[in-house]
């Protein structure tokens, strides 16, 4: 048996003696380990796992920026088109938007889908190749070609009982006849979360550059070029491009870069880095308390190890007896935190999958990997080194002759269990702020006025197509006939239809410019929501009317164009005046030909984007509403206020939606209140984390001032004795105790608070109406930690005045 | 010689003080002797035998083991040294409370880098030769003192070392139990084993061939 297996052995047997200690400080480290584990799942599915295709480095998203502005601006399907004539550096460039898709036609209920109009060249750009059938080719793409669509796995499996002659049947695709032309294997929902698959339409350049279509460019780096030499040979097309359709592009700045990367924002990042750090401090932490536990039973030790060294142990050998239990912990440890992992893992991908902006789907899976394992087996076997190794190397140096004769010094031992209550108590602190800074933030948010009535709305979303609604006075007929069966449902109080929910996803911003306002730069045109809505909009959702009339019969396709603007944008454009009446244009101040819009009203601000929310741009973001009957819109939302629980009518809104039209299926049938909710899912769930590691590290700090205090008052109880015997108070022993740890407590507060400095910094992007550096925030962590750090050394300092000299003296 | 000592000074420092404990130690231990070291408490005796057993470095002098010059060697000699010369019995047996018999006894070998079955048959030959068969499964606890100090005698020669220390081996035995641990150095010596005991009792520091005392840090004849 070598040395390491009989220590080892040596150590199980230990800890089976102390089974108390040996549960806590399992137990100690498994939280530490599996709260680090699951933000490194999280870290890995999000920013390190590859793509589940062949060579996933090698594909890469293309886009534009704007000098000295915006960047991550999608081109144009005409610029995409003219790249493909000349690409060079990129194989297979590809191009796709995601859109509705309503499957029909099969016998079943008309069902929506997430679907990707995509490029043939997509399906060799993710290089994977269909299980059943075939992949559309470039012909398909042609105008007037016979339609075709390739599907998913899991609708073939779901809605066709996985039947194998599926292939070649004719089903309805947003109401035009289509022919299933293959079925993609399972795992390949590329480029998003998709489940259908329909050629892009290509239309001649001319017609295609005034639609003005926006796509995801990507495509596959050429064997041995570079990102560099890629985006040097697109920035040579986009200058070209720009040459020949000045103010057309969208950018004059070429961007490529790797696939994955256009799904994780720098603020993801940012927030995943701040939780794994903060987990870190939490299994640092960990570490700490259980190396402080093995120092103090070391010392309690420290004859049995006096007489191993007398024995023939060498200092490493001692140590790595006492670094022994701590791997032992650590594997024990182990296994619980990688199932607590899994678990947490699994249920935060479900929240996240659910939310209302969700990442692509190879990012919310949760697997266990063997490279997660090997994360796992390292970051434990670390603990277990961080947590024995310091006491175990400290002890070792102490066991000699000496000590077992004399009792030893334990002051370098006591130094060592100091340094570590400061950085527990330190690291605490910060995750309290950090916790602190995030509930602030999300109940700002909750308490957040939109300007809109909440509860008590049920909203849906539908859409319609050319092949049943070929044109806009058949969508405005459907839409008429709809919202007046909704309103006539029972338990309806009102309802409408409108292009946007207010703090939905599928708002868009426009530039405004009122007539008669000078805007120095055209470039910079201010902008705002533009929400196209039908009658009892405003009722619906309660937005006063400040001025002016609501929109009405009145407001026809024929009849003058009107708008109604946001009180916030009636004040600073009209400052005094009477906005009704005035006119502007929707378009930037230098062009016109937007049409001339007669203001008719103005109403309450309204946060009209879920973004308005977390970005801080909050109620005054100007908004402008215009009629569906004059802008006709063919993806609408449905609100319904509802006098019951919104959700009550949830069916009665579908079976409405099939009488009108069987063919039109609605999907995100929800209240508002928790579309709101849905929202401020990753919010919320940042803070959930925060508070739980802060939590768990304050009662992890708290445990480790405690046995610290408890263990010195062990160890001096015969000075506390010989203290009483000569007349000290009971305050006096109190404030001897109280005294040993403030000193400790006040290092690591300031030491925690400036390390929440850099937690504030780094979450303030993420906050919601609050500072990085809110006081409220950090008084209110320091004040609790003290609290607890107060109610840890009570307990001791009572322990302290029980002693009796007498006894204390006796048997010291 | 096993052991030779020349002009050796111990000093404790305590509070700033420096204590002499031993002072200009001269002394020579032959091969195969069995010698006794009296002496009032605080006499320096323990520390003596801390400085034989090579557990206190902190001397002055000369320190000649087996032929090494233990004032020249470094820490890793000295403690390549003490594993193959030196052997330890303690007054307060000091076993592992945590550990078997068996296996109390297996911890210097462990630290010699034996191999197992090595390991195995010499445990097995010790408990065989104190008669400890029957209690190798049980902990210190549930031994006697006298035979929890059989283990620790047997655990200080198991690895058979050439010099055998004793700090005050029947300091906390009764009388007939003391006599049967100083029959067994008796014995031990007899073999052809080098033993040094610190006692304070004078018929056990009898049965060595000789008896030095120390007072005040200073060797001389009893």
């Amino acid at each position: 048996m070598t040395p390491f297996w009989f220590e080892l052995r040596l150590a199980a047997r230990a800890l089976l003696r102390s089974p108390a200690f040996a549960l806590t400080a399992v137990a100690m480290l498994a939280a530490g380990l599996g709260a680090c584990l699951y933000m490194y799942g999280a870290v890995h599915a999000f920013l390190l796992r590859p793509m589940p295709l062949p060579e996933p480095e090698r594909l890469v998203h293309l886009e534009y920026g704007q000098s000295g502005g915006f960047g991550n601006i999608e081109p144009t399907l005409a610029d995409f088109v003219e790249f493909e004539r000349t690409a060079s550096g990129v194989d297979d460039l590809a191009a796709f938007y995601r859109g509705t898709v309503n499957f029909s036609g099969d016998g079943e209920r008309p069902e929506r889908f997430d679907g990707a109009y995509m490029t043939a060249s997509g399906f060799a750009a993710f290089g994977v190749a269909p299980l059943l059938g075939r992949t559309y080719a470039r012909s398909d793409e042609e105008p007037g070609a016979e339609r075709v669509v390739v599907i998913g796995f899991q609708l073939w499996r779901n809605r066709f009982a996985g039947d194998p002659g599926v292939v070649g049947r004719e089903i309805r695709i947003n109401g035009r006849p289509s022919t299933i032309i293959g079925v993609m294997p399972e795992g390949f929902r590329f480029p998003f979360d998709d489940q259908l698959w329909v050629p892009v339409q290509r239309h001649p350049p001319s017609v295609a550059r005034a639609q003005g279509v926006n796509v995801d460019v990507f495509g596959r780096l050429a064997r041995g070029r570079s990102i560099d030499e890629a985006q040097a040979a697109l920035q040579a097309q986009l200058t070209r491009l720009n040459e020949e359709y000045p103010g057309q592009v969208g950018g004059d700045l070429a961007l490529v870069k790797p696939y994955q990367e256009e799904f994780v924002g720098d603020q993801t990042r940012r927030i995943l880095t701040v939780l794994l750090v903060a987990t870190v401090l939490v299994l640092l932490i960990a570490c700490a308390n259980v190396a402080h536990l093995l120092l103090a039973r070391g010392i309690a030790r420290t004859r049995d190890l006096a007489v191993r060294n007398a024995l023939g142990a060498s200092r490493s050998r001692l140590a790595l007896g006492l670094a022994a239990e701590a791997l032992l912990i650590a594997a024990l440890a182990l296994p619980i935190a990688v199932i607590g992992a899994q678990l947490g893992g699994d249920a935060t991908m479900a929240a996240v999958r659910h939310g209302a902006d969700p990442p692509p789907f190879w990012m919310t899976e949760w697997r266990l990997e063997l490279s997660f394992l090997g994360v796992a087996f390292a970051l434990a076997l670390a603990s277990g080194l961080f947590a024995g190794l310091l006491p175990g190397l400290r002890l070792a140096r102490m066991a000699t002759a000496q000590v077992m004769r004399e009792g030893g010094d334990s002051g370098g031992m006591r130094t060592i269990g100091r340094v570590l209550i400061v950085a527990e108590i330190a690291m605490s602190v910060a995750l309290l702020v950090a916790a602190g800074l995030m509930v602030r933030g999300v109940l700002a948010m909750q308490s957040f006025d939109p300007g809109v009535r909440i509860d008590h709305i049920l909203t849906a979303r539908l859409g319609v197509f050319e092949s049943t609604h070929p044109d806009d006075a058949a969508v405005l007929e459907f839409q008429r006939r709809l919202r007046e069966e909704l309103a006539a449902l029972p338990g309806v109080r009102s309802a409408t239809l409108s292009s946007a929910l207010p703090m939905g996803n599928q708002g868009s911003s426009t530039a405004i410019a009122a007539e008669g306002q000078v805007i120095a730069d055209p470039a910079r045109t201010p902008l705002a929501f533009d929400v196209r809505v039908s009658e009892d909009y405003f009722r619906t959702f309660e937005i006063p009317l400040v001025a002016g009339r609501r929109f009405d019969a009145r407001d026809r396709p024929d009849s003058e164009p009107v708008v109604i603007v946001s009180r916030h944008y009636a004040e600073r454009t009209w400052p005094g005046e009477d906005p009704i009446g005035r006119t502007l244009r929707l378009d930037r101040a230098d062009r016109t030909e937007a049409p001339v819009l007669t203001v008719v009203g103005v109403v309450g601000d309204v946060a009209q984007n879920a973004s308005a929310v977390i970005d801080r741009w909050a109620v005054d973001r100007p908004a402008v509403y215009r009629p569906l009957a004059q802008v006709p819109t063919r993806f609408v939302s449905i609100a319904l206020a509802t006098e019951g629980p919104p959700e009550a009518l949830a069916n009665a809104l579908r079976d409405t939606v099939a009488r009108v039209d069987a063919d039109t299926p609605v999907y995100w049938v929800t209240s508002l209140r928790k579309a709101l909710d849905d929202a401020m899912v990753d919010h919320r769930l940042v803070g959930i984390l925060l508070v739980i590691f802060g939590l768990f590290s304050l009662a992890l700090a708290a445990s480790g001032l405690y046995a610290m205090l408890a263990f010195a008052v062990n160890q001096r109880t015969r000075e506390i004795g010989v203290r009483r015997a000569l007349g000290a108070s009971g305050q006096a022993i109190v404030a001897m105790v109280a005294a040993q740890g403030f000193r400790q407590l006040a290092i690591g507060m300031v030491l925690g608070l400036l390390l929440a400095l850099g937690f504030g910094s780094a979450l303030s992007a993420f906050l919601f109406e609050v500072s990085g550096t809110d006081p409220a925030s950090y008084a209110v962590a320091v004040l609790a930690f003290a609290l607890v750090a107060l109610i840890a050394s009570v307990l001791p300092a009572r322990r302290a005045l029980a002693v009796q000299p007498m006894e204390a003296l006796r048997h010291a | 010689m096993i052991v030779q000592l020349r002009q050796l000074d111990r000093i404790h420092v305590q509070a700033g003080l420096r204590v002499p404990v031993l002072r200009e130690i001269h002394l020579d231990i032959a091969e195969g002797e069995f010698l006794s070291i009296v002496g009032p408490s605080g006499s320096g005796k323990t520390t003596l035998l801390n400085v034989l057993g090579l557990m206190d470095h902190d001397w002055s002098g000369e320190y000649w083991l087996d032929g090494s010059a233990v004032h020249q060697a470094g820490a890793r000699q000295r403690q390549a040294l003490q594993r193959s010369a030196v052997g330890f019995i303690f007054q307060h047996y000091h076993l592992l409370d945590d550990l078997t018999v068996a296996e109390n006894l297996e911890l210097p070998l462990s630290y010699r880098d034996l191999p197992s079955t090595a390991r195995r048959e010499r445990v097995q030959a010790a408990l065989a030769r104190f008669g400890l068969e029957g209690k190798k499964g049980l902990y210190p606890a549930q031994l006697s003192g006298g035979q929890q100090q059989l283990v620790a005698v047997a655990r200080a020669v198991i690895a058979r070392p050439r010099l055998l220390l004793a700090d005050e081996p029947t300091g906390a035995l009764h009388s007939s139990q003391g006599r049967e641990i100083m029959a067994l150095l008796t014995e031990l010596n007899r073999e052809g084993m080098t033993i040094v005991q610190v006692t304070h009792n004078p018929e056990f520091a009898a049965l060595a061939a000789r008896t030095v005392e120390l007072r005040d840090g200073v060797l001389g004849a009893a």
